[in-house]
């Protein structure tokens, strides 16, 4: 995440926290409550169908399979979206204090425009529901997700492409 | 005009690639997961098929994802992951593409230089590199260039 002006980033982190964590909290949380033990790919499926880190207002469940860390036989069990919210939220809560100490440090007059404009969110990682509404509850800030978010970095850099005579340029100066 | 090879733009990210061509779109959307066989060495599948295998791979067959936290953890299958993602945008080119990647905000500098080398022999006649947020940001139509704040908030798989 980074605060953007004229063309570079004034205020930028980097956090490790992102799908996968939100993938290892889920079979952490399956693991401590159910005793069941699921693969990646299980715990990717639950956090994309009934994922949440904000109060959903209809309840969502599914079924999933895991090996019964007990008798080590395979088990179906249903999980309910407020079962989510319980294990995503910690690290939800992880990027919304990044955006915060990104916040601290940005500069008055762009903190101003930001709270003018909004954050913008991108990234696959932002389709998570309930992650905008989070960040705006907690921020003050409107949030907008971009369109298209998934592919939003590779159509910038695309975009980018098309000025690389500029960068060109530029960079033999 | 005559035409000089591609120009491509990699978004490399730890669980997907997106590559984009200029004039066409986005042209490429694959799991960065490569299958190797260690005895041998070969790549065996790459993408989607690679990712199928994922847990699910016999002793000597390995599906990996050579990317960590958005840089380079295994540089030899990120190399020939990188090989095969061109080969497939560009076709059998005569000229080498000028390809652009996106890196995440505060990687080191071995860091980047693995990912300019790691392209250069995958094929690539330039490598450019770009801050993820700032790609980001022009991807999701905000005009960066004026003097103004805007924030963004990427949330990738591995990274923001």
């Amino acid at each position: 995440m980074a605060v953007i002006s004229l063309g570079g980033s004034v205020v930028s982190t980097s956090l490790k926290v992102a799908g996968d964590k939100f993938d290892e909290a889920i079979i952490k949380y399956i693991k401590k409550k159910h005793n069941i033990m699921i693969g990646e790919r299980t715990a990717e499926d639950l956090k994309i169908n009934i994922g949440c880190v904000y109060p959903k207002i209809q309840d969502m469940e599914m079924d999933i399979r895991g090996r019964d860390l007990i008798t080590g036989l395979p088990k179906t069990v249903t999980i309910h979206s407020s079962e989510m919210l319980e294990a995503l939220i910690e690290t939800a809560m992880m990027i919304v204090d990044a955006v915060h100490s990104v916040l601290e440090r940005t500069p008055p007059e762009l903190a101003a425009d930001i709270s003018d404009k909004g954050i913008y969110m991108t990234g696959g990682g932002c389709l998570l529901d309930g992650l905008d509404k989070l960040l705006q509850e907690k921020t003050g800030i409107n949030v907008m997700i971009a369109q298209d978010a998934v592919s939003c970095v590779a159509l910038g850099t695309g975009k980018a492409l098309d000025n690389l005579d500029t960068l060109d340029m530029r960079k033999r100066k | 005009m005559f035409k000089y090879g591609q120009d491509i733009g990699i978004d490399l990210g730890t669980a997907t690639v997106i590559a984009y061509v200029k004039g066409k779109g986005i042209v490429l959307r694959e799991p960065s997961v490569v299958a190797v066989d260690n005895n041998t060495g070969d790549v065996l599948a790459v993408g989607k098929e690679a990712r199928r295998m994922l847990g699910r791979t016999p002793g000597n067959i390995v599906a990996t994802r050579p990317l960590r936290e958005g840089v380079i953890s295994n540089y030899t299958v990120t190399e020939k992951m990188l090989k095969y993602f061109i080969n497939r945008v560009c076709g059998k080119f005569i000229f080498s593409p000028r390809i652009m990647i996106c890196i995440p905000s505060q990687v080191t500098e071995v860091e980047k230089k693995a990912v300019i080398d790691a392209a250069s022999q995958a094929g690539a006649k330039k490598v450019y590199l770009i801050e993820e947020p700032i790609a980001a940001a022009i991807g999701a139509g905000i005009d960066i260039s004026k003097a103004c704040g805007n924030m963004v908030v990427d949330i990738g798989r591995r990274n923001n």
